[in-house]
């Protein structure tokens, strides 16, 4: 993998790497990538995918809504808050 | 153990519900425990005494009303720290997520306090999990109680190591490729990974959402099944918990009766010698006691691992999203140490947050990014998916022959610290015996079966058919019967 897709997957993912990292990360990323090459091997002519481990359909229940006691407790948990009520930066000048 | 009057977490239970033993006893012989040896270990990130002798305090005043009920009465549990309890922090070992205080206990938490259970604190593990050693902790490795410069395994190190070493009595661990079996394997203890869909992943910060189950850490297997009885079972808050999925399909209780299958892919010249010799005598014990062996192959196992890291990478590039400093993890701040001026714009401030993700994360998401990424995705992602459609299948065909698969569940006992940590692809490369079998979705539990020359442990690894774990619980207690026992807590010696 070139440096410059490696800066370009580093965009995508919002990770800002530094020098260092981006080149060993080049390094790293191609051996990774080249040993998952592997798979191709595989003959996978109609197969279907499995994104997941079983064919169980998710279930579901009746939409209705269930108290919860706390949210004053969960804002509570953030840096910045008012009563109920998130802090954020100003967006407007 | 010199000072401890009970020999099992069941005999804790036993003794606190006749009234014989305090629940305060037993969480302040762990405290003194952990005060003790942790130092040595590195197995905890959060331990807070009082809070622990609070609770159990709270036992023994219900004890005293004559109100003995609950399966864990009294037992103290250790806790991996991607599982969120109100009472401490949850940090997944991140820098992301320092301070961070969760609003709710997980499902599993919470089952294990109504039944009578005492959170002990949190266990180390691998940042968010991704890793097969430990040593990718923002707070530093967990060491092997059977020497402590060797790894614990991971990514639940902590927990496994806790056991092992008489610091708790049960833990908690998750398992996504491994992440329970392998550090069981590595400490000498018990670890299941439970079928998925059975124990319910509400509060356990994702991975790999295809992937993860929590799964418990014993001395024994009585002793985890005790465990798992608690945690498993349907949960509202789960929707991929599903409500028919409890885990009881039989299998043979009776050694006798029961066909088991020896995957030629586990016993290859890969692994190491001893390794081999100690999953031959127990196969050879096996077969002494009237089990049949049946040869059976998993040709797949060799592409297992490029499959299982696609799926996780992927995975986890999405689920980590929620990382940004919005939704989760402080504000990133501008500068190399993301201590600078407040960010001018969205983008920077997600970029400037997720600075804080430890190395292994950083090149997972990245990994994860480019499988899915525009032009790679059927190469990558797709092609993955349909090997794992295949895994899936050869299990199944296997279980046609046999009733459980036996093999080993490492190909090395635990390496130095150190050893691999400069080269990520061999570290992967560890979970080449676990990774199939969670792709598939099936149980596996990892028993002690012997110890190497240098007196590490070895461990056996069992599968079951989906859904069986009971059974295969039943089953694991059986070999283990064959091959002497549970085991006890190492006693450790590090010149203190």
């Amino acid at each position: 993998m070139e440096s410059t897709e490696v800066l370009r997957i580093s965009r995508l993912a919002r990770i800002d790497l530094d020098q260092d990292e981006g080149a060993r990360f080049a390094d790293q990323l191609t051996k990774i990538l080249a040993y998952f090459e592997k798979l191709q091997e595989v003959d996978t002519g109609g197969v279907s995918p499995a994104s997941h481990p079983t064919d169980l359909v998710a279930p579901v229940r009746a939409d209705r809504p269930d108290g919860w006691e706390a949210p004053r407790d969960l804002v509570a948990r953030s840096d910045g808050h008012t009563d109920e009520f998130y802090r954020v930066p100003r967006v407007l000048e | 153990m010199a000072g401890q009057e009970w020999s099992s977490a069941r005999e804790i239970v036993e003794k606190v519900r006749a009234g014989t033993l305090t629940a305060t006893r037993v969480a302040q012989h762990y405290l003194e425990r952990i005060e003790q040896h942790d130092p040595h270990l590195h197995c905890f990130l959060d331990v807070r005494p009082e809070t622990v002798l609070d609770q159990a305090k709270e036992v023994d005043a219900r004890v005293e009303r004559g109100d003995t009920d609950g399966a864990l009465l009294g037992i103290p549990v250790a806790i991996k720290d991607n599982l969120c309890t109100t009472d401490h922090s949850t940090t997944c070992a991140s820098q992301i997520l320092q301070g961070y205080r969760s609003a709710d206990d997980a499902t599993v938490v919470r089952r294990i306090r109504e039944a009578g259970g005492i959170v002990l604190g949190k266990t180390n593990l691998d940042e968010f999990a991704m890793g097969a050693s430990t040593e990718n902790s923002c707070a530093g490795p967990t060491s092997n109680p059977h020497d402590l410069k060797r790894v614990a395994g991971g990514s639940s190190g902590g927990s496994a190591a806790a056991v092992a070493a008489g610091l708790a009595p049960l833990a908690l661990g998750s398992d996504t490729g491994g992440s329970v079996r392998q550090p069981a394997s590595f400490c000498g203890v018990v670890g299941l990974r439970p079928s998925y869909g059975t124990v319910s992943r509400y509060g356990l910060i994702a991975f790999a959402s295809s992937l993860d189950q929590v799964g418990p850490f014993a001395l024994n297997v009585g002793d985890a099944a005790m465990l798992w009885e608690v945690v498993a079972g349907p949960d509202p808050r789960d929707s991929t918990c599903h409500p028919l999925a409890n885990g009881d399909k039989s299998l043979p209780s009776d050694l006798s009766q029961l066909r088991v299958g020896v995957p030629r892919e586990y016993h290859v010249d890969d692994v190491e010698k001893e390794t081999r010799s100690v999953i031959q005598q127990c196969l050879s014990h096996l077969e002494e006691r009237g089990a049949t062996l049946v040869p059976v192959s998993l040709s797949l196992t060799e592409y297992s691992i490029p499959t299982y890291y696609l799926v996780v990478m992927s995975e986890a590039s999405s689920n980590l999203s929620r990382f940004d400093g919005v939704r989760y993890g402080p504000r990133g701040r501008g500068g190399s140490t993301g201590e600078g001026h407040e960010s001018h714009d969205l983008e920077s401030l997600y970029r400037t947050t997720r600075t804080r993700f430890g190395e292994e994360v950083k090149r997972r998401i990245m990994l994860g990014t480019y499988a899915l990424s525009a032009g790679y995705y059927d190469a990558y992602y797709k092609k993955a998916l349909q090997v794992r459609h295949k895994i899936r299948e050869e299990f199944e065909q296997a279980f046609e022959q046999a009733d459980v698969l036996l093999g080993p569940t490492t190909p090395t006992p635990a390496f130095p610290i150190g050893e691999k940590s400069q080269d990520p692809l061999e570290l992967y490369l560890c979970d080449v015996f676990t990774a199939g079998s969670a792709l598939a979705g099936i149980p596996g539990i990892s028993l002690p079966a012997g110890k190497s020359g240098d007196g590490l442990p070895i461990g056996a690894q069992i599968f079951g058919p989906r859904l069986s774990d009971r059974s295969l619980l039943v089953v694991a207690g059986e070999i283990e019967g064959c091959l002497g026992g549970g085991q006890t807590p190492v006693e450790l010696n590090h010149g203190s």
